[in-house]
């Protein structure tokens, strides 16, 4: 009977998170819907210029939110493109040929790298930059690349967590399977384990997608600005659409201009989705390309 | 070490973290034909056979002791020796497990994929070597329309027969079946079971067996451990 109540009580209870957690996001999304889609037109993105003109990068957008979605977009992609590699090879590392004392020391420092706030990281950016003006290059100033780097830094304990757990979390009997046929190491990885271990190293990717499209405190202090078009090579100020938001939500003149925050919130989350898609389609792809390939 | 002896094991002890599983066992194993390995669990039958591919190596906390020397057509090896190459001794000593494991790939695939390891890349050659091992096995005509299919899709019999056939497209000169045969319906116990006494011909066969009665249809030699 008591057993029976607490079944019952614990069933209760999670219909109850779930329906509450379900709650406060559709509450979010319609209060965002609400406040912002008035504002999701066309002119929000390209301004006074004309969208074609303005996607072929024939005249600049002066008064649209284009060059911040441009700029959130090629930040994403470089500092994936930075910490990919970094983050799966420590990831291999750790969990493939990491052993003892080595792995422990590893593990924590990824640990406590994990555990530091974007500020700081923002700040420790920040600091290289200036070092790096005053010693070696005296045309450096915050930009893109340095953004893309500190932001790289910021998602890479995440990539190499889930890159080393889904692959310790591979069965042992699979492991053996490739040895005992006669594999290398080397062959067995990226044959055998890499390719089962590639949906579990997905998500750790699109978390760091979307910690790179959302983060506000690290791009504020290495390089982002409230306008300056497209950025012209890796060098350049840019702007970001997380950054936009935070500016126009801390010093909006009127009712409209807070509206184009809104506006860009949904934007926002838009390409956050966006490119969760595409990071699960490539996903999907993979998986079958290594399936034809092996 | 006689000319009918394929293996040799002197003095080997095996240890999990401390506890002892195989104790100073020293023995041999004749050359082609099947020896069967029996006894309860815990005894050390499947440690036994992955000491002679060392396939225990990656296993945390196991630690061997002792020697074990296998008549290759070569030579005679001593396959602990730091210049023994793994994927080489693997190739000549295959092992099938005891639940079947194909890899989640086609049928063709999973069979040509030692081949692929070994480096061969022949296509014709992989082709000839594929159909062989499937034949060998008694697969071929079973598969031979749907060799694209995921391998998985297979009856856990087949599945079982694939993964010798894999096992056996290398031809190695040694063979290690750990209970090969018990998550199998009867028919394809039998069909295993007249597979490996086609097989012991040419052959070292090494089984773990739960079954008295297959160890004394097929086996020619027993080995009980206690």
């Amino acid at each position: 009977m008591r057993s029976q109540r607490l079944e019952f009580a614990v069933t209760l209870f999670s219909w109850i998170s779930a329906l509450v957690f379900l709650g406060i996001m559709t509450t979010l999304l319609t209060y965002l819907l609400i406040k912002g889609a008035p504002y999701l037109t066309l002119a929000l993105i390209f301004g006074t210029t004309s969208p074609l003109d303005g996607l072929l990068l024939k005249q600049p957008v002066l008064n649209g939110l284009f060059p911040a979605i441009a700029g959130t977009l090629l930040l994403v992609f470089f500092s994936v493109l930075i910490a990919l590699p970094a983050g799966l090879s420590a990831g291999i590392y750790l969990a493939e040929y990491a052993k003892g004392s080595v792995k422990g020391f590893f593990s924590l420092m990824f640990d406590l790298l994990a555990g530091i706030p974007s500020i700081v990281v923002g700040l420790f950016g920040f600091s290289v930059t200036i070092f790096l003006h005053q010693r070696f290059f005296g045309n450096l100033y915050p930009c893109l690349l340095i953004s893309s780097v500190s932001l790289a830094f910021l998602v890479l304990p995440c990539l190499i967590r889930t890159t080393q757990t889904a692959l310790e979390s591979l069965p042992l009997s699979l492991r053996q399977t490739g040895l005992a046929l006669g594999a290398t190491p080397l062959q067995n990885l990226f044959r055998v384990l890499l390719p089962r271990a590639l949906s579990g190293i997905m998500t750790g990717v699109i978390l760091a997608i979307g910690r790179c499209a959302e983060d506000t405190a690290v791009i504020m202090l290495t390089g982002v600005v409230v306008s300056s078009g497209i950025p012209k090579s890796v060098f350049s100020n840019y702007e970001a659409l997380p950054f936009y938001i935070y500016y126009i939500s801390s010093e909006y003149r009127d009712r409209a201009e807070l509206g184009t925050g809104y506006g860009a919130a949904l934007l926002l989350l838009g390409i956050c989705g966006l490119l969760y898609f595409a990071a699960f389609s490539i996903n999907r792809r993979f998986k079958n390309a290594f399936r034809k390939r092996v | 070490m006689e000319p009918s002896v394929k293996i040799s094991i002197r003095e080997l002890s095996f240890f999990y973290h401390r506890t002892q599983v195989i104790d100073s066992l020293t023995c041999r194993f004749r050359e082609n034909g099947i020896t069967a390995i029996t006894g309860p669990s815990g005894k050390g039958k499947t440690t036994l056979l992955m000491t002679l591919n060392r396939l225990w190596e990656d296993t945390p906390g196991a630690v061997m002791t002792g020697e074990i020397l296998i008549r290759f057509k070569e030579r005679v090896t001593n396959i602990y020796d730091p210049r023994v190459s793994l994927p080489w001794l693997r190739k000549k000593v295959g092992m099938v497990f005891q639940t079947p494991n194909p890899l989640p790939m086609s049928i063709y695939k999973n069979t040509a994929f030692p081949l692929m390891l070994a480096g061969i890349k022949e296509k014709p050659v992989i082709e000839e070597r594929v159909r062989q091992a499937l034949e060998m096995t008694f697969l071929w005509d079973e598969v031979k329309s749907r060799l694209n299919r995921d391998a998985r899709t297979l009856s856990g019999g087949q599945q079982q027969r694939l993964c010798m056939a894999r096992a056996l497209v290398l031809d190695p000169e040694v063979l290690l079946l750990d209970e090969p045969t018990s998550s199998l319906d009867p028919r394809s116990l039998s069909m295993i079971e007249a597979l490996l006494t086609h097989l012991k011909k040419d052959r070292t066969i090494i089984m773990v067996s739960h079954y008295l009665d297959q160890v004394k249809r097929i086996a020619d030699q027993m080995m009980a451990l206690s």
